[in-house]
């Protein structure tokens, strides 16, 4: 698959902001944004978190930002507490969330949009077999101990021309609450045998050996022959072999075009209190459409003009190139698809302070 | 000789220091020609304010190891948010309402781990960014005495003299705890060692950390108060009327080490036990029959009832919602508490640098000559004690080393599951001034030899002392004003300096070099009667004049 041109110009972008070449700012570069922004949200996101933190803060060199990593639903009950500016999440506010948030951010409560797609790569130790090809229905069979030996006739049958090692599948899974697990279960599920009854955990009687949290996922594939995980692709990088996946009629390997391409055809439409979601279609072709979709949660309202003002600056940065730059080319997360940053855009010049939205 | 003095920091005209008279005894006619100890207290106060002072002008803000969350507590103390409510306290610390200005002090600690970066890098702060905001602080457990001191100039002046305010206010807590107990050391009967071996105490790191907004500060002056006080009275148990400053010093001190943080209480149980074996408990139970003894002992035992009360709060204070992050957590997977212990006393002596100078963000050591000549006096400190006799004169330091190595060794051994290696060097300041102080008291009873060949090395020994405290800051000023790198050097600190401390570098570190020299005279006309420390003119002449 060609590179597309939007991801060349993300790279590039990125390339000269890395370099200093020029100040890879949003829009509001240069207003006089000072002050600290404090966020919790989902673990998954701090990879973009940080890539972001560091292309803000040099733009706007009066600022700081401190993220806690501590969970999605804590992000969540942080924002709507009034522990937190943001929060970052794997999934899109709920109605109920909308209600909550009312409490901290005003009558107009919170709203989320979309800021990263997290690509999810299915790895494994395998010794000499590389780009093996698996569907969600083989990869549901080897989860839940349906398929015990890579050299299965299932497996077998999806590689015709490669020679399968007499080998034990280890399925290995992460036990904490992710968004990655939940796509990684949207994706088994669209498979013709409907896959597992996975929300956002592994059920009890997965098959293999679990850890803890995501963090520690790499290290036990590292040590586990036969391994088999669903893993963010940032953390697999070059360490480990990546299958080749189906989706659709077609098996597609995990590039970041293939995901652009993927996250290009997915759905954009309206979420609770005025935000924008984003939807893959797992499973389906075109692209790689095996990810999950990252979310900055605002409010509405802030309580001055310094803070709307420090909010908006961060968010908009987040929102624009250069931070989408950042975050594709040092957390090598993807974008959003480009309608959905239009919408979102929109959606964020719905910030404004309490006083303002007073007179 | 010209006029002279022959106590510490006294203008009085001494007697003329003939060699080989100087003891190591002081006459009650001594102590009364020093003006008291209250007047003493007060010029030594007066000498350790003004340097900490200029540490906290060269020292660009927050560049103390983890100044930021501290000033963001003692802001929020200040505030009269002294507990932890429920849902503030999450993994990378308790959410405080700070103003702006505060809430954002880590956008200031662009130098630290960086050695090679100058202050420059640090934005302005501005003065008009005053609204309440979140903030949030890793210190949000510790007990809040010193930080609602420390924050109180944030509640009428903002910006970065606001920030400077509370530094002054730690450095002149500090410094006032400092001054408490050396004064105390010069009431013992033989307080020459002692008071050497107090100097040596002294390192430039304690002068640089009490500086910073950070209790590390407080805990080790307050200790070194308690413990030379305690000396004091124990030695006076007999007649405590003779020691009333002792006793007060003493007081003060244990009620604010025990509200301080929840290991200072560890630390006044050493400065207490160590005390104690100088004299014997005999000694003890005679103190105990003094009123005023008795005043200070209730004053002490409701402080340290206080300071646990604390401790319980905090115990059952709603806890964090997740885990410290990586980064803040340092959990090695796999190891064990008595693996934890082990490898703590096999790093005992890697510790000594930062005893002795470790700046900034743990990023930049003193001058490696000014390490040698401190671990150079730190060694004699660990060896005079064999010289002591009769040799029981030593079990108090025996003891005060052991707890050197072996509290923190046990406290990281409790440690090590749930936060990983978080132990550094300055965190044993408290216990290594109780050593160092313990190892002159052990050998207090030698003569303090005032033969010329004696006085001639005592005089170069605390000269080289005095300009390693001056290099040390000149030092550490360069790491800010050029940063450390290949291509800065101290002809580019004058002529291309990149980044100025208020007033500037040059006229700070005059500044500096005059207070230290006006400490070393001070010091070495005490321990010997009136002799200067530098002749300015040529002995020969002076029997002439």
């Amino acid at each position: 698959m060609k590179p597309t041109h939007r991801g060349r110009r993300l790279v590039l972008m990125a390339t000269i902001c890395a370099f200093g070449l020029t100040a890879c700012s949003a829009d509001e570069a240069g207003s006089g944004v000072a002050g600290s922004l404090t966020a919790i949200g989902s673990s998954s996101q701090n990879g973009p978190l940080s890539a972001w933190q560091q292309g803000w803060s040099k733009d706007f060199p009066g600022t700081s930002m401190r993220y806690s990593p501590d969970g999605d639903a804590i992000g969540r009950d942080a924002l709507f507490r009034g522990m937190a500016h943001f929060a970052s999440i794997d999934s899109q506010l709920t109605p109920e969330d909308w209600e909550k948030s009312k409490q901290a951010c005003g009558a107009s409560g919170a709203f989320a949009v979309p800021t990263s797609v997290t690509a999810i790569g299915v790895s494994y130790n395998v010794a000499g077999l590389r780009s093996v090809r698996l569907d969600p229905d083989t990869l549901s069979s080897m989860f839940d101990g349906a398929i015990t030996r890579w050299d299965d006739a299932r497996i077998a049958a999806l590689n015709p021309d490669t020679d399968l090692p007499d080998l034990e599948v280890v399925p290995v899974w992460a036990k904490n609450d992710s968004g990655l697990t939940h796509a990684a279960g949207e994706y088994l599920a669209s498979g013709m045998g409907g896959g597992m009854d996975i929300d956002r955990t592994w059920p009890d009687g997965t098959a293999g050996e679990s850890v803890a949290s995501y963090s520690d996922l790499a290290r036990k594939v590292d040590d586990t022959a036969g391994a088999v995980s669903f893993m963010d692709r940032a953390e697999i990088g070059t360490r480990f072999s990546t299958a080749t996946l189906k989706f659709g009629d077609e098996f597609v390997n995990a590039t970041n075009d293939a995901l652009t391409t993927a996250v290009e055809s997915g759905d954009v439409k309206g979420a609770p209190g005025g935000g924008v979601q984003l939807n893959l279609h797992p499973g389906a072709s075109p692209g790689y459409s095996l990810g999950f979709v990252g979310y900055h949660a605002f409010c509405h309202t802030y309580q001055n003009e310094a803070l709307t003002r420090l909010v908006r600056s961060w968010a908009f940065y987040v929102n624009g190139d250069g931070g989408q730059a950042n975050s594709t080319y040092f957390a090598q997360v993807g974008s959003p698809s480009v309608e959905a940053l239009k919408q979102s855009k929109s959606a964020l010049e719905s910030i404004k302070a309490a006083d303002n939205v007073n007179q | 000789m010209s006029t002279s003095s022959s106590g510490l920091l006294s203008t009085r005209p001494g007697t003329a220091g003939s060699p080989g008279t100087a003891q190591n005894v002081t006459t009650a006619a001594d102590r009364a020609a020093a003006g008291g100890p209250v007047r003493l207290f007060f010029r030594v106060f007066a000498l350790f304010a003004l340097m900490a002072s200029l540490w906290v002008l060269a020292t660009p803000l927050m560049a103390y190891p983890d100044e930021p969350s501290h000033a963001i507590k003692a802001a929020a103390v200040a505030r009269g948010q002294f507990m932890v409510q429920e849902g503030q306290s999450y993994g990378h610390g308790v959410h405080v309402q700070v103003p702006s200005y505060i809430a954002n002090l880590s956008a200031q600690t662009c130098t630290a781990f960086k050695k090679d970066v100058t202050a420059s890098c640090a934005p302005a702060i501005p003065t008009d960014d005053n609204y309440l905001t979140l903030g949030v602080t890793s210190a949000g457990l510790y007990n809040p005495m010193y930080y609602w001191l420390v924050g109180l100039p944030s509640l009428f002046l903002t910006g970065a003299p606001a920030l400077l305010g509370m530094r002054i206010v730690s450095a002149l807590l500090a410094t006032a705890f400092l001054a408490a107990g050396l004064t105390a050391l010069t009431r013992l009967k033989r307080p020459k060692w002692p008071v050497t071996a107090a100097a040596v105490a002294l390192t430039p790191m304690v002068f640089f950390l009490s500086s910073g907004i950070n209790p590390n500060s407080l805990e080790v002056a307050a200790t070194m108060a308690v413990f030379c006080g305690l000396l004091v009275c124990l030695e006076n148990a007999r007649h405590p009327s003779r020691v009333k400053p002792a006793i007060v010093t003493v007081g003060v001190a244990a009620a604010v080490l025990a509200n301080t943080r929840n290991v200072s209480l560890v630390w006044l149980l050493v400065a207490f036990i160590v005390a104690v074996s100088f004299y014997g408990l005999s000694s003890l139970w005679s103190l105990f029959r003094d009123r005023r003894v008795l005043t200070a002992i209730a004053f002490i035992v409701v402080s340290v009832g206080l300071g646990m009360l604390w401790i319980v709060l905090m115990l059952f204070a709603p806890g964090s919602t997740a885990a410290a992050p990586e980064g803040i957590s340092n959990v090695v997977e796999g190891a064990r508490p008595h693996q934890a212990f082990l490898t703590m006393l096999d790093r005992a002596f890697d510790f000594v640098a930062q005893y002795i100078g470790v700046m900034g963000w743990l990023e930049v050591p003193a001058p490696q000559a000014v390490i040698q000549f401190w671990s150079m006096l730190l060694m004699l400190a660990l060896l005079v004690p064999f010289m002591a006799r009769p040799r029981r004169n030593a079990v108090g330091f025996w003891i005060a080393l052991g707890a050197l190595a072996l509290v923190p060794a046990v406290i990281q051994a409790g440690l090590i599951t749930t936060v990983g290696y978080i132990w550094q060097g300055r965190y044993n300041l408290p216990l290594f001034v109780i050593t160092v102080i313990a190892a002159g008291m052990a050998i207090r009873f030698r003569s303090f030899n005032a033969t010329p060949g004696f006085q001639g090395l005592a005089r170069v020994v605390v000269t080289v002392g005095a300009i390693a405290h001056v290099y040390t800051f000149v030092y550490i000023l360069r790491r800010y004003v050029v940063g450390l790198r290949d291509t800065s050097n101290w002809q580019v600190m004058i002529t291309h300096p990149d980044w100025q401390p208020p007033l500037g570098w040059i006229l700070l570190t005059l500044a500096y070099a005059v207070l230290v020299y006006v400490g070393a005279s001070a010091l070495y006309a005490y321990l010997f009667s009136g002799q200067q420390l530098i002749r300015w003119s040529r002995p020969g002449r002076q029997g002439k004049s």
